[in-house]
């Protein structure tokens, strides 16, 4: 079962995702911090990470960096979940190192889709 | 120049001129009055003279013609008398003639062969047969010319008269006079002549014949100017006395009178030193000049007192100026000369307490206008404290305003997240199974909530690009793949309504913008189209025009009334259609649109016909450049 690590520091959120993930059958990682997010995607290695970009203490920017800086393998993809309000976080995103992204708020027609083109 | 001086100056010109005038008009006359005497003189003293030799000369002849006639010359010469007798008696009659009359210094008879017979001195026997006292007093008396004598070596005057015998000429009586005795005394008498006048006899030959008053031994030997020989030509009437000023013998300009002796053919010459004659004349310019170096002292004292009388009220006047222009505006000139400078002091002093009066007024003004100004002064900063305060205000009001639109974005937006999220999770059934009924409500709540979320995120557009907070995201991107996209995106609604969707534009068009804001413009157009048309197309079009890109919507709905049109770009500004929903949208598209395609740099329009359709053309450069909006 593939594994889907995903950082998200709001509850209902991070509830929403994984009943979408996992109803489609994958195994999710829940991080609530940006740091406990590097770690996690250090340890368990995911198949694929969903980085929320607003994040306390370091944000979703910074902990993509420090997984593809830190880690040998950066065949992981992450997708950033980023916000409409914030204006460039997508470009952002991509420049350090994110495989994709997603705008909020989460379509649940749409979401597995997105994630399994890069699975 | 002070006024005085120069007045002085006039006052010495004019005056100098009018005695120098005066000086020269009456040296003039002066000089001629004495010229005239001067002549007169002269030609008075010499014409007298004249006269008197020319009697002297007669008496001389008349003498000599007497005695000629007297028995003891007539006897001398009768051959027929015994000679020794004869002879012995004229001898003591001669020694009684030059006893008698002491002008005669000798007497001799010739006889009619024209020699000697007998003589007062011892010469007898000398043949003057040649001489022309012989051969002219044989005709008459004959006055010869003066010469000298042979015996005596003094200038003698020779008179001969024939001697007749029963009225036959028998012989020739000659009497030589001493000139010195009569005739040079009356030339040498310089009475009336001054110091330097002299009168001298000149023969036709033009030598002197008698003596100078400054040369001796004279006879014979001067000649004196030609020009005096023209008097000697015959003419008929005598010439003007007339005076010369010439250079005489001497070489001393003198003035100059000659009168002519038609008797002998002699010339009288009368002449005086120009410098003494004209005596009186310089007497009278030294008078003169010393007269007109008095007149000019006097002037000069006069004038410097008439001009320091008339400057002296201008000077106090001017010292009242610049007292005034110190700033002594109570100064007063004060001068009472009933004069035109007394009227302009007077003046003056008005205008003086004219200006104080004027300055106090100004004074009071630029009080009050101080005053005033004080005032205001404390009113404004008074506002400016206000405004301060206000400012103050609306920056905390303004951050406020910031925190709130952030707040709203994340707070607002994370509750919507969430229903729209689980919304949609309960409508995959991922919950579990739903009836149909809830189904539709489910439905209807999605999108109100998309609507919701819609809304928020056009008034936050509007409050950021309103307050300026809008960033930009430069960059270059494939304006293709954008409306690809967009086309994607409407492709659903445009299938449930059976609207034909067609995009017509180049394979790839780079341009250089904010990627996202461009994509808002478009779809939010596409979005009104597609919204507003139930049947026919909708129809996009991408052109490149120089280097501007244009975007055109066109529809084929129901068009927007041309009273609607200005209102179109202007927010909250819904248009009713009938039939439609009013809570479709947010009344902010078109507003935010327009906003968005001015910070681009871009323009938008729109083109209507109600009933028939729309088409809104957005243009903007390929490649931004910062505008100020």
């Amino acid at each position: 079962m593939k594994k889907i690590l995903v950082v998200e520091d709001n509850e209902i959120n991070m509830y929403l995702c994984c009943r979408i993930i996992k109803s489609s059958g994958y195994e999710v990682i829940e991080a609530r911090t940006g740091e406990e997010g590097v770690a996690l995607a250090l340890k368990e290695r995911p198949d694929l990470i969903i980085m929320d970009i607003q994040l306390p203490g370091i944000d979703g920017l910074e902990a993509t960096k420090r997984i593809r800086e830190s880690e040998a393998d950066g065949e992981i993809p992450i997708i950033a979940l980023t916000s409409y309000a914030m204006a460039g976080d997508k470009k952002k995103a991509i420049s350090v190192g994110c495989t994709s992204y997603i705008e909020k708020p989460i379509n649940p027609d749409t979401f597995i889709a997105e994630i399994e083109k890069y699975l | 120049m002070k006024i005085q001086r120069k007045f002085q100056i006039i006052a010495l010109l004019l005056l100098t001129a009018v005695s120098i005038t005066c000086i020269l008009i009456s040296r003039s006359i002066s000089t001629n009055i004495i010229k005239q005497q001067i002549t007169n003189n002269l030609i008075n003293t010499t014409q007298s003279r004249a006269n008197h030799i020319e009697t002297l000369l007669s008496q001389y002849e008349e003498l000599t013609k007497t005695v000629a006639t007297g028995v003891a010359f007539r006897d001398a010469v009768d051959e027929s008398i015994d000679h020794t007798r004869r002879i012995e008696k004229v001898n003591q009659r001669f020694k009684n003639i030059i006893e008698t009359h002491e002008e005669i210094s000798r007497i001799m008879i010739l006889n009619k062969e024209g020699i000697i017979i007998a003589s007062s001195h011892e010469d007898t026997g000398i043949d003057k047969s040649a001489h022309e006292i012989f051969l002219k007093g044989k005709e008459g008396t004959f006055i010869g010319d003066l010469h000298l004598s042979q015996f005596t070596h003094k200038v003698v005057l020779s008179i001969s008269a024939p001697i007749l015998l029963n009225n036959q000429f028998a012989g020739v009586l000659v009497i030589n006079f001493n000139v010195n005795k009569e005739l040079f005394k009356i030339t040498t008498d310089y009475t009336g002549l001054g110091e330097t006048g002299e009168v001298y006899l000149v023969n036709k030959d033009g030598y002197m014949i008698s003596p100078s008053r400054f040369i001796d031994e004279i006879f014979l030997k001067q000649k004196v100017d030609l020009r005096y020989l023209e008097h000697f030509e015959p003419s008929d009437t005598p010439p003007k006395a007339e005076i010369d000023i010439v250079k005489d013998y001497r070489g001393i300009e003198v003035l100059s009178l000659d009168i002519h002796l038609p008797k002998m053919n002699w010339c009288l010459m009368a002449q005086i030193d120009a410098k003494e004659a004209f005596a009186p004349i310089t007497q009278l310019t030294n008078t003169l000049i010393l007269v007109f170096v008095i007149i000019l002292f006097i002037v000069i004292f006069i004038s410097s007192f008439t001009s320091r009388t008339i400057t002296r009220p201008l000077r106090i006047l001017h010292e009242g100026t610049e007292e005034i222009t110190k700033g002594n505006l109570d100064y007063k000139v004060g001068t009472t000369s009933p004069d035109e400078v007394g009227q302009l002091s007077r003046a003056f002093d008005e205008m003086t307490t004219n200006l104080k009066k004027s300055r106090k007024e100004l004074e009071k003004y630029q009080e009050h206008l101080e005053k005033l100004v004080k005032e205001r002064t404390i009113k404004l900063e008074e506002k400016t404290d206000e405004l301060k305060g206000a400012n103050l205000k609306l920056q905390e009001f303004d951050r406020l305003k910031s925190m709130f639109i952030a707040s709203m974005s994340h707070e607002l937006r994370t509750p919507l997240n969430s229903i729209i999220g689980f919304t949609g999770i309960i409508l995959q059934g991922i919950s579990g199974k739903i009836t149909k009924d809830q189904r539709k409500e489910l439905t209807m709540v999605k999108n109100s909530a998309y609507h919701l979320l819609a809304l928020i995120n056009d008034v936050i557009d509007v409050s950021k690009i309103e307050t300026g907070k809008v960033e930009l995201f430069i960059e270059e991107f494939n304006l293709a793949d954008l409306m690809q996209e967009v086309k994607e995106s409407f492709m659903v609604a445009a299938n449930d309504k059976n609207l034909k969707l067609s995009l017509e534009m180049p394979e790839r068009l780079i341009i250089k913008s904010d990627e996202r804001r461009t994509k808002q413009v478009i779809m939010n157009l596409v979005s009104n189209a597609v919204k507003f048309t139930d049947r026919g197309e909708i129809e996009i079009k991408v052109r490149k025009e120089d280097k501007r890109v244009k975007v055109l919507v066109a529809d084929t709905g129901i068009g927007i009334k041309k009273e609607n049109m200005e209102k179109l770009f202007k927010q909250f500004s819904r248009i009713y259609v009938e039939g439609k929903p009013v809570t479709e949208g947010t009344g902010l598209g078109l507003y935010l649109s327009k906003k968005i395609v001015d910070l681009l740099g871009g323009q938008i329009k729109a083109e209507s016909e109600f009933g028939k359709g729309s088409k809104f053309t957005f243009t903007f450069p390929l490649e931004y450049t910062e505008v100020k909006v």
